[in-house]
C-alpha cells in the first residue's frame, strides 16, 4: 500500500511536468471543467429556485445529493476514467500488451498512467457548494454524521471506480463498450441527482438493487439530511459504504477475467 | 542450459467473418479460428543470438509475446527461466526485457529520463545499479545528448535507442526485441546492431529479434529461426542456412578471344554474348575455381567478377518455397 502511493505520487508528479508542457491546454482544461460544473450547479439552482422544493427536499438538501454523485464522481475520474473507462482504446490499439509487459500489476498501471487532472475543476466547485449546502442547513453535521459523510464519500468513490472498471472490462468482450456506460452508468446514475422517490417504484428498486447508483448519494443523503422514514432505508442507508467494497470487488473479478479473456485463456 | 523452452505451442484466434450482409454481420456473426502459431517446438540456450524470421503476419510476434506472458498458449508449455510465463508474469518480467520497435514504452511529453525514473521505480531497481546501468547504456547508445529532451521531439532512432535503454536498466536475462531497427537509417541501425552484439557478448545477454531486415540477421545472429504460416520452417545455425540454401552465384567474365561454345559440368547457365560469360552457379554443386580454370582452358581472361548470393535472395528463396 505504501508502495501503490509512493508509486503514485512519482507517476503524479512525472505527470505534471509533462502536463505543463502545454500550459494553455493544461489551464484552460483546468478552467473549462471548473466553469462547466459551475453553470450546472447554478442552472440546478434556478431550476429548484422556480419549483421550489422538491419531494420536500430543498435547494441546500438537494446540493447536497447533487455534490455528492458529482464530488465521488470526480475523485473517482482522477483515478482511473481516462484509462479504465476508456479501456477500449487501450485494447483495440494494443497497448495493453505494454502494462502486460511490467512488473506491477495491471490495473495499478491503469490508475497511474494518467492523473485525471481536468476532474480537479469540477472537484473544487463541487466541494464548494458542498460546503455551502451543509452551512445553510438546520441539522448540522455531528461527530458521528461527519465520520459516515467520509465513508459514504469513500464508499461512493468506491462505486464509482468499480462502475469505470466494470464498463472498461467489458470492452474485452465487445471491444468498444463506452456506449454501454452511456446507458447503464452515465444516464441512470443521472437519475439519482434527483430524490429516487420521485420516480416509479420500479426504478427505485432497479436504481438500488440491479445499478448500485442510489447508494452513491440518495441512502447516505438520507441519513445525513434526517429524512429516512423506514428501517429500509436506514439499514440501505447503513450499507452503503459496504456496497462501495462489493462493487470493488465484483469489478476485480471482471477486469481479471476480462484481462485473462484478453491474453486467451480458454479461448 | 537452455532458458526458453517452447513444447508443441499452438495459438489459436478467433476472428469474425466478414460478411456482405450487413444486418447478419451485426446480429449473427460468424466467427472463424485462425491459428496463429501451430505445434512450434524449439529451445534457447542462454547467451544465444537468434533471430526470428518470416513473412509478415507468420506468427514471430505471437510467438514473442507468449514468451513475454502477455499471451497465453491455446495449448503446449512454455518455460522461461524455468517459470510459466503467463502464470507468473510479474515475475518473469523482472527478468526479461521488452522492445517493440511499434510500441513505445516512453513518456510522449517528457524527456526518456523521467520515463527511466519511473522504470526504477515499478522494477525497483537499487540505485546503484540504475546508476551504473544508465552511464553504460548511455555511453553505449550516446542517449545523453537528448536525455533532457522531450520524447515527441526525439527522431525515430533516438527514440528507439532510448527504448532499448529502458529495456535494459533492470538487467534483463534475456531482451525480446521485435523488429528494433523498423524505420530506422542505416547509421543507427549499425549503432543498434553493435549494441546488441556487445550487450549479448559482454554482459551474457540472450538476445531473441523478429526482423525483417536481412542484415541484421547476417551481422548479429548466431541462428536463425524461420515461421511461416504459424510453423517452425527452419531452425539453424546462420552459417549452415547461408552454405545449404545458398541462391545462385554468379560470375561475369571477359575474354581476349571470342568463344563460341563452352560446357561446363554442373552450373546452372551459361550466357555467351561475344567476349562476355555469364555463368550461374550453385557454391555448393561447383566452386568459382572450377569454373574459371575451364573457361582459361578455351581462352584468356581479362576481367573477372563474382557476385555472391545475398542472403536477402536466400530468404525470399525460402519463403517462396515453403509458403506454398
Amino acid at each position: 500500500m505504501k508502495d501503490f502511493f509512493s508509486t503514485y505520487w512519482l507517476y503524479i508528479r512525472v505527470f505534471f511536468r509533462g502536463r505543463v508542457e502545454y500550459r494553455l491546454s493544461f489551464i484552460l482544461g483546468l478552467l473549462s471543467n471548473f466553469y462547466c460544473y459551475f453553470i450546472t450547479f447554478a442552472t440546478y439552482w434556478v431550476l429548484i429556485s422556480g419549483i421550489g422544493n422538491v419531494a420536500g427536499w430543498n435547494f441546500s438538501e438537494l446540493s447536497v445529493l447533487y455534490g455528492l454523485s458529482l464530488l465521488t464522481y470526480a475523485i473517482a475520474g482522477t483515478l482511473i476514467w481516462y484509462t479504465g473507462y476508456h479501456m477500449g482504446d487501450l485494447v483495440q490499439s494494443g497497448k495493453l500488451d505494454v502494462f502486460l509487459m511490467r512488473p506491477i500489476g495491471v490495473l495499478r498501471q491503469l490508475i497511474f498512467q494518467r492523473f485525471g487532472d481536468t476532474f480537479i475543476g469540477q472537484i473544487i466547485v463541487t466541494i464548494v457548494f458542498l460546503v455551502t449546502a451543509f452551512s445553510k442547513l438546520s441539522n448540522h453535521l455531528n461527530g458521528c454524521k461527519i465520520i459516515y459523510l467520509i465513508l459514504s464519500i469513500i464508499g461512493g468513490v468506491l462505486i464509482q471506480v468499480a462502475s469505470m472498471i466494470i464498463v472498461g472490462s467489458l470492452s474485452f468482450f465487445i471491444v468498444k463498450s463506452t456506449e454501454i456506460g452511456d446507458i447503464f452508468y452515465y444516464d441512470m446514475r443521472d437519475m439519482t441527482q434527483y430524490p429516487i422517490e420521485i420516480f416509479p417504484k420500479v426504478i427505485q428498486y432497479i436504481l438500488t438493487f440491479v445499478c448500485p447508483w442510489a447508494f452513491i448519494n440518495y441512502y447516505p443523503s438520507l441519513l445525513l439530511l434526517d429524512k429516512v422514514s423506514s428501517r429500509y432505508e436506514f439499514i440501505l442507508g447503513i450499507i452503503a459504504p459496504l456496497i462501495g467494497v462489493i462493487m470493488l470487488l465484483l469489478s476485480l473479478l471482471i477486469f481479471n477475467y476480462g484481462l485473462k479473456k484478453y491474453s486467451g485463456v480458454g479461448n | 542450459m537452455s532458458i526458453i523452452k517452447l513444447d508443441h505451442v499452438n495459438r489459436k484466434f478467433k476472428i469474425a467473418v466478414n460478411d456482405k450482409n450487413f444486418v447478419r454481420y451485426v446480429l449473427n456473426r460468424k466467427y472463424q479460428t485462425k491459428e496463429a502459431v501451430k505445434d512450434v517446438s524449439f529451445s534457447i540456450d542462454e547467451g544465444e543470438l537468434v533471430g526470428f524470421i518470416g513473412p509478415n503476419g507468420a506468427g514471430k510476434s505471437t510467438t514473442i509475446k507468449m514468451m513475454c506472458g502477455i499471451l497465453v498458449p491455446s495449448s503446449g508449455d512454455i518455460t522461461v527461466l524455468g517459470r510459466t510465463p503467463y502464470k507468473n508474469r510479474k515475475k518473469n518480467s523482472k527478468e526479461i526485457g521488452v522492445v517493440f520497435g511499434q510500441k513505445s514504452q516512453l513518456w510522449w511529453d517528457l524527456p526518456p529520463i523521467d520515463t527511466f525514473s519511473l522504470f526504477k521505480k515499478i522494477y525497483k531497481i537499487d540505485d546503484a545499479v540504475y546508476e551504473r546501468n544508465l552511464n553504460y547504456y548511455g555511453e553505449l547508445l550516446e542517449i545523453n545528448e537528448f536525455m533532457n529532451q522531450p520524447v515527441r521531439q526525439l527522431s525515430l532512432g533516438q527514440r528507439m535507442r532510448a527504448d532499448l535503454c529502458a529495456a535494459l536498466l533492470h538487467d534483463p536475462k534475456i531482451l525480446f526485441l521485435d523488429e528494433p531497427t523498423i524505420g530506422l537509417d542505416v547509421l543507427v541501425k549499425k549503432q543498434i546492431r553493435d549494441m546488441i552484439k556487445e550487450i549479448n557478448c559482454k554482459r551474457k545477454i540472450t538476445v531473441v529479434l523478429t526482423t525483417h531486415d536481412m542484415k541484421d540477421i547476417e551481422e548479429i545472429c548466431s541462428r536463425i529461426i524461420m515461421i511461416n504460416n504459424g510453423q517452425v520452417m527452419l531452425d539453424k545455425p546462420l552459417e549452415e542456412v547461408k552454405s545449404s540454401f545458398s541462391g545462385d552465384s554468379e560470375i561475369r567474365l571477359i575474354t581476349q578471344q571470342k568463344i563460341d561454345s563452352l560446357k561446363i559440368d554442373r552450373v546452372k547457365d551459361i550466357q555467351i554474348n561475344n567476349c562476355e560469360i555469364k555463368i550461374l552457379f550453385v557454391a555448393k554443386d561447383i566452386s568459382a575455381a572450377e569454373i574459371i580454370t575451364s573457361v582459361v582452358q578455351k581462352a584468356e581472361i581479362i576481367n573477372i567478377e563474382i557476385k555472391e548470393p545475398e542472403i536477402d535472395d536466400i530468404i525470399r528463396n525460402l519463403y517462396s518455397i515453403k509458403g506454398n
